[in-house]
């Protein structure tokens, strides 16, 4: 369950989130959206805990596996190495299988700074899904890859977590990404 | 791509050619009795080629590479370590970034008259190098981890990435290059100092002691040759290593094309 309570979070005088509450159970997915600016992705950061609310409270798994609107990957090494640094020896398999389904088996050993702006964004969601936290969150997660690619890697994404009772919130600008994700939405 | 590669081979050869017209006017142009001291570029290639025929010569140029490499691979390994050590541990960077920063200022040949009375003629250079090239290296590490890329910080913390996985795949990979860079700067510096310890304390078997004995010999075309070769060894060192580099990063570009 993932839950905010009356939370509010500024930086400095200019106050970003005020008292916001929602709630979603395990296995539901949430799609948060809103204009530029008004807070989206400090939502997502205080979710993953990577920002601590001024007041109200927060309720969120302890591992949540993060797509970040900047993909963040390392440069100086391989496609196949980013994917799998976060991984347990354990989760090797399941990293392998999804890197199939991704169709990356032939740029695995492909360096980072070869690959198009979309690609480098499927390996950011690989990664992510290969952490498998119990919960997801991405944030513009679909920027750059194509229409063909993105309910493909839907799919993957809800196999993996909402087939396990796992929730996923994602941040966009687009409302039409809860459809993909039979997501409720939450305005602000 | 091979005709920018000829014209940058060529401009190097109009460029090598033109300081060597200017040496040999300016040898030509001075009084008889400074001759001595600026010997015409013949003269010098001269003494050159008598150098390279003899086996104590290069005898006296390997020792003085190992030296110098053995002191430069420690300068390079200590200067990873210290500045993983001080960007990691407050206490660490309260003792030991004072000392870095006070081997940095002090110069070259106060460390050498200080250690020559604690240490070996032959392991001096080795010494001498190891401290001109540790403080650069752990500059570049120290200030590459702690002004480290806050999103890829809060990426590892996210995906729980930590300690020797954190530091070897994350923060020294993305700095990679930028020590690699600080190694081409440490090698040059490592050759001045390196040679200049040889000369100050003649270990037996050196180019520095070669060098002492042409200038005590008033053999000034040789005291040339013998700085010729120091600068063509030094420049080979410093293309080896960029080569090798390029070559590895050419390598995982091949790599990613198959």
């Amino acid at each position: 369950m993932i839950k905010f309570d009356n939370v509010s979070f500024s930086y400095g005088d200019k106050m970003i989130i005020n008292n916001l509450s929602f709630s979603i159970k395990d296995g539901e997915n949430l799609l948060i959206t809103g204009p530029s600016g008004c807070g989206k992705t400090t939502v997502g950061r205080l979710v993953s805990r990577l920002l601590m609310p001024d007041s109200g409270r927060i309720t969120a798994p302890e591992n949540i596996s993060v797509v970040f609107q900047e993909n963040r990957l390392i440069n100086n090494i391989d496609v196949y190495k980013n994917i799998t640094l976060p991984l347990e020896k354990s989760q090797l398999d399941t990293a392998d299988i999804l890197t199939q389904q991704f169709g990356f088996e032939s740029i695995k050993h492909k360096s980072i700074s070869e690959l198009s702006g979309g690609m480098l964004r499927r390996v950011a969601i690989l990664r992510a899904i290969a952490f498998g936290g119990d919960a997801l969150l991405l944030d513009e997660p679909f920027n750059g890859i194509d229409s063909e690619n993105i309910s493909h890697i839907a799919k993957i994404i809800r196999r993996e977590y909402n087939d396990r009772a796992k929730s996923i919130i994602i941040i966009s600008h687009n409302k039409a990404d809860a459809e993909l994700f039979d997501a409720q939405i939450l305005e602000i | 791509m091979p005709n920018k590669h000829i014209k940058k081979t060529l401009y190097v050869f109009l460029a090598i050619a033109f300081w060597f017209i200017v040496w040999e006017a300016a040898s030509f142009l001075i009084s008889d009795n400074l001759k001595l001291f600026l010997p015409s570029p013949i003269a010098v290639l001269r003494a050159l080629s008598r150098l390279v025929t003899m086996l104590s010569f290069w005898h006296s140029v390997i020792l003085t590479l190992l030296r110098i490499f053995l002191g430069f691979i420690c300068g390079v390994t200590a200067g990873i370590i210290f500045g993983i050590l001080t960007s990691s541990f407050k206490l660490s960077d309260i003792i030991i970034s004072p000392a870095m920063r006070v081997i940095r200022a002090v110069p070259v040949v106060s460390f050498i008259i200080l250690a020559y009375l604690f240490i070996s003629v032959n392991y001096l250079p080795v010494f001498i190098c190891f401290l001109m090239v540790m403080p650069l290296i752990w500059q570049t590490v120290h200030d590459g981890i702690t002004n480290f890329d806050k999103d890829l910080t809060e990426m590892a913390k996210v995906f729980k990435i930590g300690g020797l996985k954190n530091l070897c795949f994350i923060k020294l990979t993305t700095i990679s290059d930028e020590i690699i860079s600080s190694m081409i700067n440490g090698i040059g510096l490592a050759w001045k100092s390196g040679v200049a310890s040889e000369v100050l304390c003649a270990p037996a078997i050196s180019i520095g002691r070669n060098l002492y004995r042409a200038k005590g010999n008033i053999s000034y075309d040789e005291v040339y040759a013998i700085t010729l070769t120091i600068v063509i060894l030094s420049i080979i060192i410093e293309t080896l290593i960029k080569f090798s580099y390029r070559k590895k990063r050419k390598a995982e570009e091949n790599n990613d094309k198959v």
